[in-house]
């Protein structure tokens, strides 16, 4: 590429930007562009915000009502309980969706759940609505979630729900709907949420060890590594120096190997602005488990002494309550 | 702070020099990335120089929490797409089609001898996977640069990336070479 060349096309075309600025073709342009957009404005559009390549969904937001679980009354059953009856139940993440390609089924839903847009035969032929529905209690990190993605990956689509920004733990809704390109309608659905995973400069991803990533190879990448209870790596205090520096509020990582037989965990938690982000990886294990990896957020990491072990445990529970549940990090005898 | 930067607000400050530095470092490698996306290295020097005058017209607009190599990849992205979609070329390309390349730019790109033995590789990717691989790869890009560039979050620009490499893997070990081990 000639740069010189390059360099002196785009001076020739700043210049012909600010002549054309100048000239005031542009404050015409400009005119007719505002005018264009009130005009749209005001002969109603069905779907709100510009359509972006690479963001397919048309519009989405949260249902208040339980249109999709009763008839306005309060009464749930099995007969009226359009999700248990139509939807389609994710046991991962614990979801139910339903696709909408047509007016008919959408007419059903409409009837039940008034807040979802207006829409007439001829928007289903470029779009589908997809509704996600939950039933469960969700932690906390799982609470005021929107559909923050839906693309497609050759035979399968991805509905992705994430946490807003600043989320708001109180929010009850349960219900949410989009509007999405039907380019992106394949025959598989995935319905997944996105959580945060923890992240360092210093580690490379999880994902991306080997298969025989092994006890010497952690210790020379920087983690702690315990195997049966007993710290191998460099510096045992490494889960102290963790926790002192995320009591005083500092950004902090620690990536955790630890061996039990024929298990092996590798976790990675960072804490940031009072949260444990973590990430388990249990595919280097020798036997094999259902899930190959967690993404959790936590509230707490407790220590907790009992016989001769010192455990590190994660919880949402305040830890001052008589009984509380956690989930284990490590178990160190020291 | 990296050098880009510091040029960047020599340029704030009115000198030229500075502003032609910054497009000696960028130029060749911005117009490889946008090449991805548009498959024409014409069309891709175009739109590459129209990023930079987007630059010189809103020179404000970039606030240095992205290094200045992810804004400008970031603003040839949305110019390379805003150019698919005019042109309703919004089409999964096939994996063996033969696209209009600047021999000398790919040269300047894949100036090492493991870079080089990817480029034959990298074309049978999809054009999403090229992209990846580019950014994390060639361009050797942080994630939190390249889910800025790609509008993605990080656990799909991870996942992404995996794949990728897993898919460019098979191809090099089909062909003999394994640049990942």
């Amino acid at each position: 590429m000639n740069k010189e060349l390059f360099k002196e096309k785009v001076y020739l075309k700043y210049e012909k930007e600010m002549n054309r600025k100048k000239s005031g073709t542009h404050k015409i342009f400009k005119m007719v562009a505002m005018i264009m957009i009130t005009l749209l404005a005001t002969t109603g559009v069905v779907f709100a915000g510009a359509k972006i390549y690479e963001n397919y969904i048309k519009k989405e937001d949260e249902i208040a009502s339980r249109g999709l679980f009763d008839r306005g009354d309060g009464i749930t059953t099995y007969e009226i309980d359009l999700m248990v009856n139509d939807m389609i139940w994710n046991s991962e993440p614990k979801l139910y969706h339903k696709i909408i390609t047509n007016i008919d089924d959408y007419h059903i839903y409409k009837e039940r759940v008034n807040e979802l847009p207006d829409l007439t035969d001829k928007d289903f032929e470029e779009n589908f609505v997809v509704i996600i529905a939950n039933e469960n209690v969700r932690d906390f990190d799982e609470k005021d979630l929107h559909i923050y993605n839906v693309y497609a990956e050759k035979d399968t689509t991805y509905i992705i729900l994430k946490q807003k920004e600043n989320p708001d733990e109180t929010n009850e809704s349960n219900i949410w709907y989009a509007i999405v390109d039907k380019s992106q309608l394949r025959d598989n659905i995935k319905v997944e949420i996105e959580h945060r995973i923890p992240e360092s400069e210093d580690f490379i991803n999880i994902e991306e060890l080997p298969e025989n990533y092994s006890i010497e190879d952690a210790i020379k990448d920087g983690c702690l590594v315990e195997n049966q209870n007993e710290v191998l790596s460099n510096n045992p205090n490494a889960i102290e120096e963790f926790m002192n520096k995320a009591e005083r509020g500092e950004n902090c990582f620690i990536r955790v190997y630890s061996k039990s037989n024929a298990f092996i965990k590798i976790t990675d938690v960072e804490f940031e602005n009072g949260i444990y982000y973590t990430y388990s990886d249990y595919s280097k294990s020798e036997i094999a488990y259902d899930r190959q990896s967690i993404c959790k957020a936590y509230k707490y990491l407790v220590k907790k002494e009992a016989d001769d072990l010192t455990r590190y445990i994660f919880t949402n529970d305040k830890p001052d309550i008589e009984s509380w549940e956690g989930n284990p990090l490590v178990s160190i005898r020291y | 702070m990296d050098e880009s930067k510091t040029l960047y607000k020599e340029f704030l400050k009115g000198k030229k020099e500075a502003f032609d530095q910054i497009m000696d470092l960028y130029a060749e490698n911005l117009v490889y990335f946008i090449q991805r996306y548009v498959r024409n290295v014409d069309v891709a020097q175009d739109i590459a120089q129209d990023v930079f005058v987007y630059i010189l017209l809103h020179k404000e607009k970039y606030n240095f929490k992205y290094s200045l190599k992810t804004y400008l990849y970031t603003i040839g992205k949305t110019r390379a797409l805003n150019y698919l979609k005019r042109e309703k070329r919004i089409v999964e390309l096939k994996e063996d089609m033969v696209y209009d390349v600047d021999k000398e730019l790919e040269e300047f790109i894949f100036n090492d001898e493991n870079k080089r033995n990817l480029k034959q590789a990298m074309n049978k990717l999809s054009r999403e996977y090229q992209i990846i691989i580019y950014l994390a790869d060639i361009e050797e890009l942080k994630y939190k640069d390249i889910c800025k560039i790609l509008n993605k979050t990080l656990s799909q620009v991870k996942m992404m990336i995996y794949r990728a490499r897993k898919k460019l893997k098979e191809i090099l070990s089909k062909e003999g070479e394994d640049f990942y081990e």
